[in-house]
Formats: C-alpha cells, structure tokens, sequence
C-alpha cells in the first residue's frame, strides 16, 4: 500500500503547526485511516505533549544515534489507528545529521505501513527541512495573518521553490547551468527567484519546458491559523492569488481555523490528566476544521464566495 | 473567443469556468483589491513583486473581467432569441422607460439609503449612484451592468427586466454616440 505523505512546514515559529498536524491526525484515525505522525521538528519537538504523551521511551534520536529502524521507534498513541513518531528530544545538536543519515530517514518514512505520514516540519527553512517538505505529496504551509509569519511563508516556499527546480536541473544533466546561472546573479541581473527563473527559461527550450511543468506540478496548500474576523481571511486569499500570480506555481487555500483564546488552558490546566481519554480531542476539533480535513483529503480549497 | 483563451482569463481571476456573472463580479473586485492596495500579504514581497508589476497584473485582470463580461451576455442573448421568438408582439412600445432617476425616487420613496441597498446587493455604492445618476462613462461594462441593475432593481420591487432593457437601450445609444465623436 502506497501512503499518502502530508508535510507541514511553513518557516515560521508558533504559528501552530504541531497541534494542526496533530488534530488532522486525530480526524483521520477518528475516520477509521491508519494513521503515523512523524515529529520532524528538530530542535522543537513536542507533538508528544499535545497528544499527552510523557516522557517517550523512544524517539528519532534513537533512529539517528542507535541505528534503530523507523519502524521500531513507531509508538501508539492513546487514538485507535494513530501511531506517532516522536521527534529528536534527546540530542543537543539536532544540526549535525548527515546527508546519508538523511536520505535513510526518508527511505524509512515511505516504507511505514500508514495510508497517511504526517510530518510536522517546525519552524525554519534548513535544507533539511526543506528536502522533507519536497519529499511529501501534500505540502501543507501554515501561517497566522501576521506580517512576520507571512515574510517567513513566503521565504519558505521560495527556497523550496529553488531548491526543486535546482534538483530537476541536476536530474538532467544541467546541473552546472543552474549553479553557474546563480554564482554570477549579478552580470546575470538575477536578484529574486524569479529573475532567476526567468534567465534560466531564457537559456534554452529544454530547460523551459523542465520549469514550466514543473511550476506547473509545485503545489502547495495554505491554512491560515489564529483568524480573529472575515478580514483575516482575506488575507488568506491575497496571500493564495499573490503566489500564484508572482511565482507561477499551483496553490490551494485549503482552510482556516479560528483563534481561540482558551487555547493553552487546554493543555496547560491539565498535566494531572494520566488517562488517554483526553487524547481523543483537541480545541482544534471543531466545525472548520472538518471543513478543512476535507478539502485536503479531497484537493478542493475554500469556497471563494462563502468562505 | 477560444475555449483555451476563455480559460486562460477565468484562470486569471481564479474561478471557474462556470462562475456566474455575480461571482465574476465578487472575484474581480477581490483581485482589484489585492493588486491596488497594499496589505500584509503584499509588502513582504513589495521589493520583488513591485508595484508597476502588480499594476500590469490588474490589467490583465481587467481585460479578462471584461472579456468574461462579454461572453456571459452572449451566452445569454443566444438563450433570449431561442426563448422569445414566439414572444415578439409583447414589445415595449406604449409603456414608459424607467431611467435612472425614476429608480431613485422609488428608493427614496422607500426609505431606503444607497449604503443600505449596497450592503444587500453587494454592489458598491458608487456603482448604485452612478446607475441612478446615469453616469455612463463611469459604469462598468455592458454585461456586469445589467447584472447590477438587474440585481438592484429586484430589491425595489421593479420590474427589473424592463428596467435593465430600458437602460442598456440608453447605454448603447450613449456609447454609439461618444464613439462616433472619438
């Protein structure tokens, strides 16, 4: 069985990606898939605590440091069908994994036995975040309706950008002119990514049509986190039309979800909680976000008329 | 026009292809929105994505709206000629044509303020007075236009068929007019 990968990244800190990808898990196993959340926040990582889970016997760090498979460190979460991968919590230089280390870790991720791997990427734009978002078949990109965390969105999905038309390049051959191309920006008059782009059409039919299907292919799928009023969620429109309208590549806006107040109440009131009943829920849960479930699930987006 | 052309302007105002003439409207003054002004969303990438950039993109946005517009009135005349040919007799000879002005006072006479219908018709105000008003220059093209009077006339309690034909008829003998003085 092929399983469907889902990333979730987005450059920047706190806007809520661990508790979005936790809650999507939580939906989908609540709907009978076999789900596997891998904690890929290196440096960051806490989808454990949201799924109550206290100090986890085993972890990626046992995957990097031990050797052990992926597969052995997999452990069950309180949600029938939701098993979690628990992310690098014991190392203290989560920067030193290698290149060979790295492309086994993805080896591993697609020989789980799931219909979904949800991976939450955390914060930041390192190449090896990057490569685990272009690894997925859903990228999914979180942002809150701030300026900061849309000027990091925007980062992040350029240097994915750039990272992927650099690969396909390299898979034909072209990798030299891809590098030379960059190396003299300047004489080049190549500032951005799509000056970059643009030279690079330029230099020959081939390589045109190499970028062309492949911004063609790019797609990425927004959530907007925190919306305070209907304002907000427009932002989450011009941000979808912008993308599509400056880079040239697909984009879906698959869903919001609303701020929500008590939020850290939640989970900060209740550390006594042993029983994994809690697990089961999330304040996430609610109305929009089946709404949003659904339109991943299905590749639809929000309603353009009746968001 | 082309299928692929057609698609090529829904594309760029991100709807589909079976959008109707109200929600091309909404689309369109979104994307106005969007590539006008400045907001969270923009000036992150202001530097890159420049203004005088985003002003092309209107304009392409502009065209396709008014590209859409014209098809969608096509599409409909079609549908008229088929539906009236056994209708013809019931012409509008003998009746009074309702201007802009007469839709004002029956909006007056209601108690009903511009801003108010604006919030219900989802037309802007300044697009309600300029209808009112007769300002041909500044109204929006033929088909949108008929939508809108349509659509506002509706709200009235007007007939809005007749209210729509009595004023594309003056529309069109404007614009002939100013053409022929260009």
């Amino acid at each position: 069985m092929k399983s469907e990968i889902w990333a979730i990244g987005g450059g920047k800190g706190g806007t809520g990606k661990s508790i979005i990808t936790t809650t999507l898990g939580i939906y989908l196993a609540k709907q009978g898939k076999k789900v596997s959340l891998i904690d890929a926040d290196l440096g960051g990582a806490n989808l454990h605590s949201f799924l109550r889970i206290k100090k986890p016997k085993k972890s990626l760090t046992d995957f990097f440091e031990k050797k052990s498979p992926l597969k052995e460190i997999i452990i069950k979460t309180g949600v029938p069908n939701l098993q979690l991968i628990v992310g690098d919590i014991n190392t203290f230089n989560p920067t030193s994994i290698k290149y060979t280390q790295k492309l086994k870790f993805f080896r591993h991720i697609i020989s789980i036995n799931s219909e979904f791997i949800l991976i939450d990427l955390g914060a930041g734009t390192h190449l090896n975040t990057i490569d685990s978002f272009l690894l997925a078949d859903k990228k999914i990109v979180v942002t809150v309706p701030e300026i900061t965390s849309i000027e990091n969105l925007y980062n992040f999905i350029k240097k994915a950008l750039f990272r992927k038309i650099n690969r396909i390049l390299r898979d034909h051959q072209l990798k030299d002119v891809a590098r030379n191309a960059w190396k003299n920006r300047n004489v080049n008059e190549i500032k951005d990514i799509k000056t970059f782009l643009y030279y690079l059409k330029k230099s020959s039919n081939q390589i045109k049509n190499l970028i062309d299907k492949e911004l063609e292919n790019f797609k990425i799928d927004i959530i907007l986190n925190q919306v305070r009023n209907p304002n907000d969620i427009e932002i989450g429109f011009s941000i979808k039309s912008l993308l599509i309208k400056y880079l040239g590549i697909d984009v879906n806006f698959s869903g919001y979800i609303k701020y929500i107040d008590s939020f850290w109440d939640y989970y900060n009131g209740s550390q006594t909680h042993t029983s994994n009943e809690n697990v089961l829920c999330t304040p996430l849960l609610n109305k929009d976000t089946h709404g949003l479930v659904n339109n991943l699930v299905e590749d639809k987006q929000l309603n353009l008329f009746n968001p | 026009m082309s299928d692929k052309k057609l698609k090529k302007y829904y594309e760029l105002l991100e709807i589909n292809i079976n959008a109707t003439l109200s929600e091309v409207n909404r689309a369109y003054e979104r994307m106005k929105k969007i590539y006008s002004t400045d907001s969270i969303a923009t000036i992150p990438i202001d530097d890159e994505f420049s203004k005088k950039e985003r002003e092309k993109i209107l304009k392409k946005i502009s065209k396709a709206y008014s590209k859409i517009g014209t098809h969608i009135l096509e599409k409909k005349k079609k549908k008229k000629l088929i539906s009236e040919h056994d209708k013809i007799s019931e012409g509008k000879e003998g009746s009074i044509a309702i201007s802009g002005s007469t839709i004002q006072q029956v909006r007056e006479i209601q108690g009903l303020s511009l801003l108010e219908l604006s919030k219900i018709t989802k037309i802007s105000k300044q697009i309600l007075e300029d209808i009112e008003l007769e300002n041909y220059e500044k109204l929006p093209p033929e088909a949108y236009l008929m939508c809108h009077i349509t659509n506002y006339t509706k709200f009235l309690s007007i007939d809005s068929q007749k209210a729509a034909d009595d004023y594309i008829e003056r529309y069109k003998k404007w614009k002939k007019k100013s053409k022929k003085e260009v």
